[in-house]
């Protein structure tokens, strides 16, 4: 018989989950700056990239992180 | 993070965003993302000592305040929240698939919310995950190949997988 059949490895739950409302995830990470103690008016995306590109890529870091538990 | 950090993938991770701020895909990310983000940017500071505290603090601004901006329907990027179901069915992906617990909420926020592809820059997860759940299929953005494909599909509105 020609073809491969795949069985699944894991059934896909029938539930939904709603992506964060615009006005939630707003709240949200406003929440996160005050916890954070991060003044939003601080961000500055060229200022960003330079800092970044002085340091090793941050892609990389969350891999090293997230496999070194 | 790609669009920050000048790094393999960076170009095709901004080109994705634009295709989605004109409406032609929807980008979806957890809510996970973000503390991933800072929790790395930290690392930069605390642990490697390649940026300053100053430095941290103007990057995490960037990076919520990006997402301030993301906030709004009109980009197409939406975030998904860290619900009981995503942490429950996600320990599943971390014995079958022996990926870590992180990269297991990732993968099955894709996988539950009908994503065509997960994209990563991340050899462990593409080895291990692809063409293991249904038809989502896993893609490492620095692979031009596989890239150029997922454009190709983009283009001519045709399913990836």
């Amino acid at each position: 018989m020609q073809g491969k059949f795949r069985v699944p490895l894991l059934e896909r739950p029938d539930v939904t989950i709603e992506n964060v409302d615009g006005k939630e995830l707003a709240r949200t990470l406003k929440e996160m700056a005050k916890n954070l103690n991060i003044d939003l008016s601080k961000a500055d995306k060229k200022k960003t990239v330079e800092i970044l590109r002085k340091s090793s890529p941050l892609a990389d870091e969350v891999v090293k992180m997230r496999n070194s538990g | 993070m790609k669009i920050f950090s000048q790094e393999p993938g960076s170009q095709e991770v901004t080109h994705l965003m634009e295709l989605a701020h004109e409406g032609r895909i929807q980008i979806l990310l957890s809510v996970w993302a973000i503390n991933e983000a800072i929790a790395a940017i930290d690392r930069k500071y605390n642990q490697r000592h390649e940026i300053t505290l100053e430095d941290r603090d103007t990057v995490i601004a960037t990076i919520l305040q990006q997402g301030l901006e993301w906030s709004d329907p009109k980009y197409n990027v939406y975030f998904v929240p860290l619900e009981k179901t995503i942490i429950n069915g996600s320990i599943t992906l971390v014995t079958k698939l022996h990926i870590s617990a992180d990269d297991a909420i990732q993968v099955y926020t894709s996988f539950i919310k009908h994503c065509e592809a997960f994209i990563c820059s991340d050899e462990h997860i593409k080895n291990n995950v692809d063409h293991k759940l249904e038809d989502m299929r896993i893609l490492d953005i620095t692979d031009s190949y596989e890239t150029n494909r997922l454009f190709k599909c983009i283009e001519q509105e045709r399913p990836f997988y």
